[in-house]
């Protein structure tokens, strides 16, 4: 009978199976004993660790928050500000003086004068600063060392600075407190140009031919302070000119100059008038569309 | 370490998002000048430029022999004739006489802006006709940019009566070339060869037309079939290849006199007869015994010299314009492909390694280019410079081929063969491939060959 011979076998099999698992827990020594428990309860112990850690909330490492960097090639050279002034009013600092002025003492008399120093004007020794008119965030408007107040003779609380025979500002009585610098800022450039491209872009259209569309026009043109064009803008040059669009290169310019005299008269903040009354080299091209 | 990387991501976002913006405004840059800077770009296609061109005005109506009904009415010929010019070239959107208000003659001078703005066109033709004492009419042309209220151009010409479509064309030729750049090219002379009949006997005659189709004219009687006709660089006489009872004969016609003379005649097969730059030599193609070679000959007549000497099919030899050498196609490689050779037949090389067949080359008047017909399944109008390379396919059709190239170089003519019928027309593509047109003609047409811009 098969079944019968397959279950005897499988008894005498597992029999010295058992009896090898009970032999060995049965021959462990004390000291090992204590170390499996000791093994045993450190794991556990680190189990519980674990699994503490992990219910409680991740800590929140605080994100720095993301900066928009410009790539600005002309930083830190020339001073700029929204609105330049090369003759801002000088910062005036409200000395007081605490020895007695010099012009006193060489009186001979001994009767003490009368104060003739004005009293010290009050002014806050910075401008309030003024809402800035851009929109766009100046990428470092370097302050311009060069009109800051001129060091006071100490004492003398006298109008004429040290800074008189320099022909540095000594603009007291102005109310030009618009932060000095010599340019405007590069992004005020662009938002102004945008503004000229935007009137100028539907009168543009080049002419047509082979390889017309690779030619590039380069113009410059001169505006008024009320955006009218100052004179005929100017043809400064022409790229990609070959044998097969030369035919076309003349009209290609004549009607970029077209697209700025129909785009004119342009309108711009008459504020930045001295960043947009140059305006060049403009490349006038066709791109396909894709 | 972290900011930096930080920095870094931000700026890898920031520039995909930067880049879409500046496809049109590249961020201003300081010139030395201090100028705002930057780029101006035109987006798209080629929108066709919209010309008025009402009637010419006339300062009284007299009558001509050029119109029963006097001047007046023909002013307004005079604009239909240039609205027809223009009109299928790709570049422009004229607006003829019929559908605009008649100006005034004062107006020619000084356009009524106010009026012309308000319609959609962007440039103005004005002119005028009047017939002098003598019957001879005066025709003046204006160009005015409606926009900048500006005269772009304007010229006059006086002709005779009969001449008065000429005047049209001449106006026309004023405005493309001023408006395209290019040379002129409507006021000229096409000899092509006319077709009637049955397929099977199709009667070949030569013929010349204005550029527009009119003034039409057979040359040759029909008894000899006539081929592939090619004007002479001084554009006063014609080459063509004759064939009377199967005998084939080269001939030049003297458009002056109206006379012919043979240049030579062989028993062999003869083909594809091209004038040198100099106008002094006649190219040809000869099979004899079954090798088909390059031949020039003096223009009036005498000795053949025999340029090619492969076994195989040399033919169609178009000089380039400075006449030191010679394109040709030849079968030598196995198909039919473009060979460049210097004129005396020395240094034959290939230049088309492009795939398909490449057929009946012709140089480029300018030199910058040589057409082509590339056989690719259908036959194709191409161009490639002189060294095989930039090639540009200008049309897709079933059948274009025998592309010559207009007095300008820029616009190439051709003829294209329908698929069912198997009737021919001319056809005229620009180097932009963009534009094609057909040349009316009253029959059939094929082997087109642009003659002289007339001075």
């Amino acid at each position: 009978m098969p079944g019968s011979i397959r279950f005897r076998w499988s008894q005498t099999v597992q029999q010295p199976l058992n009896s090898v698992v009970s032999m060995q827990i049965a021959a462990l020594r004390k000291e090992e004993k204590l170390g499996l428990a000791v093994a045993f309860g450190a794991h556990v112990a680190l189990v519980a660790v674990l699994a503490l850690h992990a219910m409680r909330a991740p800590p929140v490492i605080p994100m720095p928050e993301r900066m928009t960097v410009s790539l600005a090639d002309d930083v830190a050279l020339t001073s700029t500000a929204p609105d330049p002034s090369q003759d801002s009013r000088a910062a005036i600092a409200p000395t007081l003086s605490d020895t007695p002025a010099p012009v006193a003492e060489s009186v001979p008399d001994p009767e003490p004068l009368p104060r003739i120093t004005p009293e010290p004007v009050p002014r806050p020794t910075a401008a309030p600063p003024k809402p800035k008119p851009s929109p766009k965030p100046q990428p470092r408007p370097t302050p311009k060392p060069q009109p800051k107040p001129a060091p006071k003779p100490k004492g003398g609380a006298a109008q004429v600075g040290s800074n008189f025979l320099e022909g540095l500002s000594d603009n007291r009585t102005g109310n030009d407190s618009r932060m000095p610098a010599s340019q405007i800022g590069a992004g005020v450039k662009a938002s102004l140009f945008s503004q000229i491209a935007r009137q100028i872009r539907p009168n543009w259209k080049p002419p047509s031919g082979a390889d017309a569309d690779k030619l590039v026009t380069i113009i410059k043109f001169r505006l008024n302070p009320d955006g009218t064009l100052s004179g005929r803008p100017q043809v400064m040059g022409q790229r990609n000119v070959n044998d097969a669009n030369r035919s076309q290169a003349g009209r290609h310019a004549e009607l970029a100059v077209r697209a700025v005299e129909l785009a004119a008269p342009f309108d711009l903040d008459p504020k930045y008038y001295e960043a947009w009354k140059n305006v060049g080299p403009l490349d006038f091209d066709w791109k396909l569309s894709q | 370490m972290k900011k930096t990387i930080i920095a870094f991501l931000a700026l890898a976002t920031a520039l995909p998002l930067s880049a879409q913006n500046d496809t049109v405004v590249v961020p201003p840059d300081i010139s030395e000048d201090g100028g705002l800077t930057g780029s101006i770009s035109y987006e798209g296609a080629w929108q066709d430029l919209g010309i008025a061109i009402p009637s010419f005005a006339t300062n009284a109506n007299v009558p001509t022999p050029a119109n029963t009904e006097g001047t007046a009415a023909l002013g307004r010929e005079l604009a239909r004739v240039i609205t027809a010019d223009l009109r299928n070239n790709g570049l422009f959107r004229p607006v003829g006489p019929d559908s605009l208000p008649r100006p005034e003659y004062a107006e020619i001078t000084a356009p009524r802006w106010s009026a012309w703005q308000a319609r959609s066109a962007e440039m103005l033709v004005h002119g005028y006709v009047r017939a002098g004492s003598d019957g001879r009419l005066t025709v003046g042309c204006y160009l005015y940019d409606i926009q900048l209220k500006n005269e772009l151009v304007r010229e006059g010409w006086v002709v005779p009566p009969s001449d008065w479509r000429r005047a049209a064309h001449k106006c026309a030729d004023l405005v493309y070339s001023r408006l395209s750049g290019e040379s002129p090219f409507f006021d000229s002379k096409i000899a092509y060869i006319a077709e009637t009949g049955p397929k099977d006997h199709r009667i070949k005659r030569l013929a010349i037309m204005d550029s527009d189709g009119a003034n039409h004219r057979f040359i040759t009687s029909g008894q000899a079939t006539a081929l592939t006709p090619r004007y002479s660089p001084d554009y006063k006489q014609i080459v063509y290849l004759s064939y009377l009872k199967g005998r084939p004969s080269i001939y030049i016609y003297d458009i002056g006199t109206g006379k012919q003379h043979l240049v030579t005649t062989s028993n062999n097969q003869t083909f594809a007869p091209r004038w040198s730059p100099d106008g002094k030599w006649i190219l040809y193609s000869m099979a004899v015994g079954g090798n088909t070679d390059i031949y020039r000959v003096p223009a009036q007549g005498g000795e053949s010299r025999r340029l090619t000497d492969s076994p195989g099919l040399d033919v169609g030899g178009s000089y380039s314009p400075d006449g030191s050498r010679i394109v040709f196609e030849s079968d030598r490689s196995g198909s039919q492909q473009l060979y460049v050779m210097n004129a005396d037949g020395s240094n034959q090389r290939r230049i088309s390694f492009f795939g398909g067949r490449a057929a009946t080359p012709e140089w480029s008047p300018r030199g910058d280019q040589i057409a082509f017909t590339h056989i690719t399944g259908n036959f194709r109008i191409a161009v490639v410079d002189p060294n095989g390379g930039n090639l540009r396919h200008l049309t897709n059709n079933w059948q274009d081929e025998a592309p010559t190239w207009a007095p300008n170089g820029r616009i190439i003519q051709f003829f294209r063969t329908a698929r069912n019928s198997g009737e021919s027309s001319l056809w005229q593509v620009d180097l932009t491939g963009r534009n094609e047109r057909r040349l009316p003609t009253p029959v059939g047409a094929s082997d087109p060959s642009w003659g002289p811009v007339l001075p």
